[in-house]
């Protein structure tokens, strides 16, 4: 399965937040489909379903915002890692928090990148540039041996 | 057999003094041993008949042979009745042939000696030479028978006659029938001392009245009546004299012939006399050589010696082994009274005769005890036993080795004569070999006493081995040593059982013993036939023949198992002994004094840390180790009990070999001789450094404890549990007020002073305490004063257990509490009551505590509410921020076409707006979590900080050109890093904000150090601000410029306050408008820890 076909996962619940970055991840010409799960519940369920590494919908990199309805990120990201495959599945945790005690967390329960969300979407736009380039591009997927070269 | 031989010597030695004196007086000597039938003539004997003394043989023959026929018959008759005992005596007189043929009439005396047996075995005599008497006689009794006869031619043979008569020397009278004179020669009247004339016709008894009754009157008479020829020797008394008488019958009358022979009576009585005494002498040889006691044999010689001089009373006293006294040898004749006064007599220059003599080594002639001052000590009792002559012979042996005293008494005073003189020579001779043989007797006696028990206990065997025929032959107890029965026969060296490691050494030592003809000397372990093992010491000696070869070999044996085991022992006891002494630290010493040498046990050596060949055998060496300061003391006192011969002790110090100074505890005794010489000094000497310490620290102690008694208050008592004894000190007295009289003595007192109520609980108390083995008991109780009231005491005591956990003894004080308990029933009581009025006031602060801590709680939550609320807040309000900023970009930069000049703006302005709505809050969040943090104190080194601030500052001072002049030096702080960090970023970026349009901008970072704080001073060169407005600019969003003039929330120095304040700071600011700012920031030196 090549890297190309697998989704990005968003886990974001504001609409104009997941549009935008949408909009942004277009400007790149990202290729990939991308999936939203618009709560933790959501995210949740998404990880009971793919949850075998031969599944192509266990996506190439997730987009995780902690401020989440239901299940907030925190407690997703936690599932995730607890999970023998979603753990090995890049998590990137986009959000407007640059509270420390959400970033330690965050690290402690082994999140792959913490990013803060700018205001200026400009700035957005670059951001989702460098995430393209450096997590599709750059750096090498888990499953490979499921991926066809 | 020595001693045989010695007294043949002397034997000899006196016979020829004898024999000498003896041939001055021309006797003849012969001694006829009848066993041998060898006869010993003396050289007079045999020139008596005219031989030199080698002519003659030593046999009977040569008497025999030359006896007159006439005589030989009669002669030997009279000899052999005399040796069979039927003659009382041997007094003949004979005829021997001369060499030159003619006869020689001879008188002869013997006497026989007789044998063990009893028969006789020698017979010695002597010969007189009397041929001129005899001839004498002839011519006399011829000379007679012409006087009688007249038938001779009368008158020339008359006077032939006459003339004869005359000129012979005898004496010649004649007497007629009436016993009157009829004639008288000249040499009778020479005799008589009267004239013939005077006497011729007188009557012989009235002129010589005292002749009558004599002897030779009976002989006169008995030839008268008789009328035959008598001739007798007679001692004329009153003359004192000797004659002898030729009694010749005649018709008419007697006619006499007499001379004088005293002198020959007195050679014949010397010679008797000296054959007595060697007859005596051989007696008293013989009873030396019997091994006679010695007293016996001196008492025997003494008699016999008396019996020569009658008259004479001797005695004997032999010097004592010291050479210091006289004791009493023999004294047959002596009253004992006498002997015994003298018995121990000590000698000296004055002490009577014997004991002067020895002294002086030399005979003491005493005349008259009477007068002679050396007998003044003891004249009075001599005199009283009648002693008025006293001679001391000293008795000397061989080496003129002083023996004792031969003694002479006599009860009239005199000077001794040459008689005298023989029988001294005689006794002192006779006694020194009795005594000297005596004495070797005793000690021959006493080693051959010890062998025959040696041999006889069965201990020495004796062995004896041919060589050649390599025979053994073995005494009884040989065998019996070697577990053999006495009849094993046909020993061989192979039968011997010998322990196989010493066979070896035993070979060997045979071998060397016959190669170097040196004694034989082994000892080796033997296996009895019963299975036991012993050790023998054997010894030996080789006999060799001309060649040299050995043939025989001779030796004893003895079994010395006993004595293996007994040095054993010994060694094993000196090492006990040595073990002993190393165990009590005391070491022992001799000193031999002539040899100066020392002995010196182990045990001393290691007291003195001393190798026992690196101790000088000395008593200086000795001397010498001794503490400098003690030396001289322990001389002294050494020296002092040498002089008084008492034993010593005394206390040393004593310089080890390492340094170290040791106390030693010595004691010592002299040994001295009879004559008080010393010869050793023995001794023990005991380390006692540690014991010293410990009587130190006790008597320290026991003073301490004294010092203490006394200085205490309390009163102390000491209750002794054996004797049930009770000591106090005063503070009886000073408590109690007890006079010393009353102070009881023992426990019942103690006891009895306490009140009643409180006795049961304080005995059963203290029995509880010794029950349980404990030591320490305390307990309170009354005890009555002297005035009868009762005291309240606290008293404790301390038990002591012996060393089989009995208790022995408690000691212990007692404190008069009753002040104190008085003083603590109203403490107790003060404290009663504060303490209610504490627990109001605890009850009151409790319940203050617990409002407090509610409104702490109610703060904390709602600070955490805040905090919820900031940062809620914040991200609420940023999502639809990014919202806005997102659309209106895609808006600026997707949909430009259509839009007017106005629209542009419009979006510009939205887009402004979102950014600075995004500032304010970050801010705000900012500003909220300045407040929740926590500071943490760090050392900060102020001028690193700002300069990294600078250099983020770097592209607007660049592009502003600002000069920044930093002089911070080494200016540090301890405070909170990122609280300072945030402070002087927020004050640099105001300065630069506010400067920037200054020509150039300046800034100037500073900072003061002080008391108790760092002041930082950062100035610019701004647009300043009115002063009026100081306390507004540090609000939170107050801003005294406009937003289009400078960029900014205003939240800037609100956050620089807020973190100021949180560590205990201080901030404030100087300016000018429109001419600069300084602002000032003070951070304390000791930051205390904001609380949340």
């Amino acid at each position: 399965m090549n890297t190309w076909v697998r989704p990005i996962l968003l886990v974001e619940d504001n609409p104009m937040d997941l549009d935008l970055t949408f909009q942004a991840l277009k400007e790149h010409g990202v290729a990939n489909p991308i999936v939203a799960c618009r709560d933790g519940e959501e995210a949740l369920q998404y990880m009971e379903k793919h949850h075998l590494p031969t599944d192509p919908q266990v996506p190439i990199l997730v987009l995780l915002d902690l401020r989440l309805p239901k299940i907030d990120g925190i407690e997703v990201l936690r599932h995730a890692r607890n999970h023998s495959v979603w753990k090995q599945v890049p998590i990137v945790v986009l959000t407007t928090s640059r509270e420390n005690k959400d970033i330690q967390t965050a690290y402690q329960l082994g999140v792959s990148s913490y990013i803060v969300k700018p205001v200026d979407f400009l700035a957005f736009v670059e951001m989702m540039r460098t995430i393209k380039v450096y997590w599709l591009l750059t750096n090498e997927p888990p499953f490979r041996e499921n991926n066809a070269v | 057999m020595l001693e045989r031989k010695r007294t043949e010597r002397a034997r000899a030695t006196d016979t020829l003094s004898i024999a000498r004196a003896l041939q001055d007086a021309r006797i003849g000597i012969w001694v006829w041993d009848i066993q041998s039938n060898n006869v010993y003539f003396s050289p007079e004997w045999k020139r008596q008949l005219g031989y030199q003394d080698h002519e003659l043989k030593s046999r009977f023959g040569e008497f025999e042979e030359r006896l007159h026929p006439q005589d030989r018959n009669s002669t030997l008759a009279a000899l052999k009745a005399y040796l069979e005992g039927r003659r009382p005596d041997y007094e003949v007189e004979f005829r021997l042939r001369h060499k030159n043929g003619s006869y020689r009439w001879i008188f002869s005396h013997a006497f026989v000696q007789t044998g063990a047996d009893g028969k006789p075995c020698r017979v010695s005599g002597c010969h007189l030479d009397i041929t001129d008497r005899k001839d004498a006689e002839k011519e006399r009794a011829r000379l007679l028978a012409g006087v009688e006869n007249p038938s001779l031619g009368a008158d020339p043979a008359q006077q032939q006659l006459g003339n004869i008569l005359e000129n012979i020397s005898d004496g010649f009278v004649t007497l007629d029938k009436t016993w009157h004179y009829t004639y008288i020669n000249r040499q009778a009247a020479s005799l008589f001392g009267r004239s013939p004339q005077d006497l011729i016709g007188k009557h012989i008894w009235t002129e010589f009245p005292e002749g009558v009754g004599q002897p030779f009157h009976l002989a006169y008479e008995k030839a008268m009546v008789k009328q035959i020829f008598i001739q007798m020797e007679n001692y004329y008394e009153p003359w004192d004299r000797w004659f002898e008488n030729r009694i010749y019958p005649s018709p008419n009358g007697i006619s006499i012939f007499f001379h004088e022979i005293t002198e020959r009576k007195q050679a014949e009585q010397l010679a008797r006399e000296s054959v007595e005494l060697l007859k005596a002498q051989n007696e008293v040889l013989e009873f030396i050589v019997q091994g006679t006691p010695l007293q016996e044999t001196l008492d025997f010689l003494l008699r016999v010696i008396e019996a020569q001089c009658p008259g004479l009373l001797c005695s004997i006293l032999l010097l004592d082994p010291e050479g210091v006294r006289l004791r009493h040898g023999a004294a047959p004749s002596l009253p004992e009274s006498f002997t015994s006064a003298i018995d121990g007599e000590s000698i000296g220059p004055g002490a009577g005769s014997c004991g002067t003599a020895v002294f002086r080594r030399e005979p003491v002639i005493v005349e008259d005890i009477a007068t002679d001052s050396l007998w003044d000590d003891h004249r009075d009792f001599a005199l009283k036993h009648g002693l008025r002559a006293c001679w001391s012979m000293p008795i000397f042996d061989e080496q003129r080795r002083l023996l004792g005293t031969f003694a002479l008494y006599f009860r009239t005073p005199g000077r001794p004569t040459g008689r005298h003189w023989q029988l001294i020579e005689m006794a002192t001779h006779t006694a020194a070999i009795a005594i000297v043989k005596n004495r070797e007797a005793e000690a021959l006696h006493a080693s051959e006493e010890r062998l025959r028990l040696a041999i006889t206990g069965g201990s020495v065997g004796i062995w004896e081995w041919d060589i050649a025929a390599n025979r053994l032959v073995w005494s009884d107890q040989l065998k019996a040593m070697f577990g053999w029965p006495a009849e094993a026969e046909d020993l061989t060296p192979k039968m011997f059982m010998i322990h196989p490691e010493d066979s070896l050494r035993i070979d060997a030592e045979l071998q060397r013993s016959l190669a170097q003809r040196a004694n034989y000397d082994v000892e080796y372990r033997i296996l009895r036939p019963d299975g036991s093992l012993h050790w023998i010491a054997s010894k030996g000696r080789a006999e060799y023949d001309a060649a040299g070869r050995p043939v025989r070999m001779t030796g004893v044996a003895l079994d010395i198992t006993g004595r293996k085991r007994a040095e054993e022992e010994i060694n094993r006891r000196e090492a006990q002994l040595a073990e002993a002494q190393r165990i009590a630290k005391l070491g022992s010493y001799e000193w031999d004094v002539h040899n100066n040498t020392m002995y010196r046990s182990e045990e001393l050596c290691r007291i003195f840390g001393l190798l026992p060949d690196e101790f000088e055998p000395t008593f200086e060496g000795y001397l010498d180790r001794i503490h400098s300061e003690d030396r001289t003391t322990t001389k002294t006192i050494i020296e002092q009990a040498f002089r008084e011969c008492k034993p010593f002790e005394l206390e040393e110090r004593i310089i080890r070999s390492d340094g170290a100074i040791r106390l030693l505890h010595s004691r010592g005794k002299w040994i001295c001789d009879k004559a008080q010489h010393p010869l050793k000094l023995v001794g023990i000497s005991q380390d006692i450094t540690e014991r010293k310490q410990a009587e130190d620290q006790l008597r320290r102690s026991e003073e301490r404890f004294q010092i203490v008694a006394r200085a205490t208050n309390d009163a102390i008592w000491d209750w002794d549990l054996v004797t049930n004894a009770v000591w106090w000190n005063q503070g009886l007295t000073t408590l109690f007020r007890y006079s010393a009289e009353e102070m009881g003595i023992d426990a019942s007192w103690k006891h009895g002073h306490i009140h009643p109520e409180d006795l049961e609980r304080v005995e059963s108390g203290i029995r509880d305490v010794m029950n349980r083995g404990e030591q320490f008991w305390s307990g309170e109780y009354r005890f009555r004063r002297a005035d009868g009231s009762y005291a309240d005491i606290f008293d404790r005591g301390f038990v002591i257990y012996d060393s089989t956990s009995t208790p022995v003894r408690m000691i212990g004080a007692i404190a008069d509490i009753s002040e104190r308990k008085r003083t603590l029933e109203i403490l107790e009581q003060r404290v009663a009551t504060r303490t209610a009025e504490l627990q109001v006031k605890n009850q009151e602060l409790e319940h203050e505590i617990s409002r407090r801590k509610r409104i702490e709680e109610l703060l904390r939550s709602r600070n955490e509410e805040l905090k919820a609320f900031a940062y809620t807040v914040s991200h609420d309000l940023k999502a639809p921020l990014r919202g806005i900023d997102g659309y209106a970009r895609e808006l600026d930069r997707r949909h430009r076409q259509g839009l007017s000049e106005r629209a542009l703006f419009c979006l510009k302005q939205i887009l402004t707006a979102t950014h600075n709505l995004d500032h304010l809050i970050e801010d705000l969040l900012h500003y909220s979590r300045l407040d929740m943090e926590t500071p943490t104190d760090v050392q900060v080194n102020l001028a690193q900080m700002v300069e990294s601030i600078l250099n983020d500052r770097k592209p607007a001072i660049l592009e502003h050109n600002a000069e920044v002049a930093v002089s911070l030096a080494s200016a540090s702080v301890h405070t909170w890093e990122r609280g300072l960090f945030q402070i002087l970023t927020n004050l640099l970026d105001n300065a630069l904000k506010y400067s920037r349009d200054a020509k150039p901008p300046r800034i100037e970072i500073t900072s003061q150090d002080l008391a108790d704080a760092l002041r930082i001073t950062i100035s610019d060169n701004g647009i300043g601000f009115d002063m009026k407005y100081h306390d507004r600019i540090f609000g939170l969003f107050n801003r005294l410029v406009r937003q289009e003039a400078f960029e900014g929330t205003g939240a800037g120095l609100a956050i620089a306050k807020k973190v100021v304040e949180k560590v205990g700071g201080r901030i404030w600011a100087e300016s000018k408008l429109g001419s600069g700012a300084k602002f000032f920031v003070e951070i304390p030196k000791k930051s205390p820890v904001g609380s949340a």
